[in-house]
């Protein structure tokens, strides 16, 4: 599947009255940027480990020492935070989850995936296997 | 007689709930929290408040950061820009270790 899919569901369920479709959608937000991710990492031959994997994602980019790469993982990791307090925070203010925030979710995943593209998926697959040969275990 | 108040001084004081506060004492994060907040008044004009608290991550507990949300008005593409500008100055002057303990939201109001 192209996990870009997932931000046509975030579209999707953007807009809802129901405040779980909201936080879906900024759910699959995230999932759309972090699959489309490593999907092109692992075109290229780049597999991080499943345990962790978010997290590890993150380190990595950070790890390249890559600059457009370093700003793509603070967001990502930003995002998932927001993906985290949408899936298992019920107490958080629903605020939190408002169209405008469902809004910046798309806006923010939509970002993470133009600099991916401008740093180009085989430079950041080449960085991020050099790192890997550098540090020799996950960060 | 007028009374000037001096941009730092009218700086949104962030509120810090009590785990929060034991994770940035554990982990000598006070340094980095203050630049933080520096930072993002300097990329939010419309900035009204910060509160930072922590978490646990419920899918690692290998991993755990300091929330910090912010609430700014602004329209969406503005807030967008607002956090690269954000984000890439938090890049430049705080280490990749001491930004793994952080995570940044923006609600905007």
């Amino acid at each position: 599947m192209d996990p870009w899919q997932f931000l046509i569901v975030a579209e999707q369920l953007r807009d809802s009255d129901l405040e779980a479709a909201r936080r879906s959608s900024i759910s699959r937000s995230y999932y759309a940027a972090y699959n489309e991710t490593v999907t092109s990492l692992r075109e290229r031959d780049v597999t991080l480990p499943e345990r962790d994997a978010h997290e590890k994602l993150c380190r990595c980019l950070t790890g390249t020492g890559h600059q457009a790469l370093a700003l793509i993982a603070e967001h990502l990791r930003w995002l998932r935070l927001d993906r985290v307090a949408a899936d298992y925070d019920m107490a958080a203010n629903p605020d939190t989850f408002s169209t405008i925030e469902t809004a910046r979710a798309l806006g923010r995943a939509r970002r993470i995936r133009q600099q991916f593209v401008s740093v180009g998926a085989d430079t950041a697959a080449g960085l991020i296997a050099d790192y890997l040969r550098r540090t020799r275990q996950m960060p | 007689m007028s009374t000037t108040v001096s941009p730092r001084q009218a700086q949104v004081v962030p509120i810090i709930d009590k785990a929060a506060a034991a994770f940035a004492d554990q982990h000598g994060l006070w340094p980095d929290l203050d630049l933080a907040v520096e930072l993002l008044h300097d990329a939010h004009p419309g900035l009204m408040a910060v509160q930072v608290s922590h978490v646990i991550d419920p899918e690692s507990t290998d991993y755990e950061y300091l929330r910090v949300e912010s609430r700014a008005a602004g329209d969406l593409e503005e807030i967008l820009d607002h956090e690269d500008q954000f984000c890439a100055a938090l890049c430049g002057r705080m280490d990749a270790e001491r930004r793994c303990f952080f995570a940044f939201t923006v609600i905007i109001i």
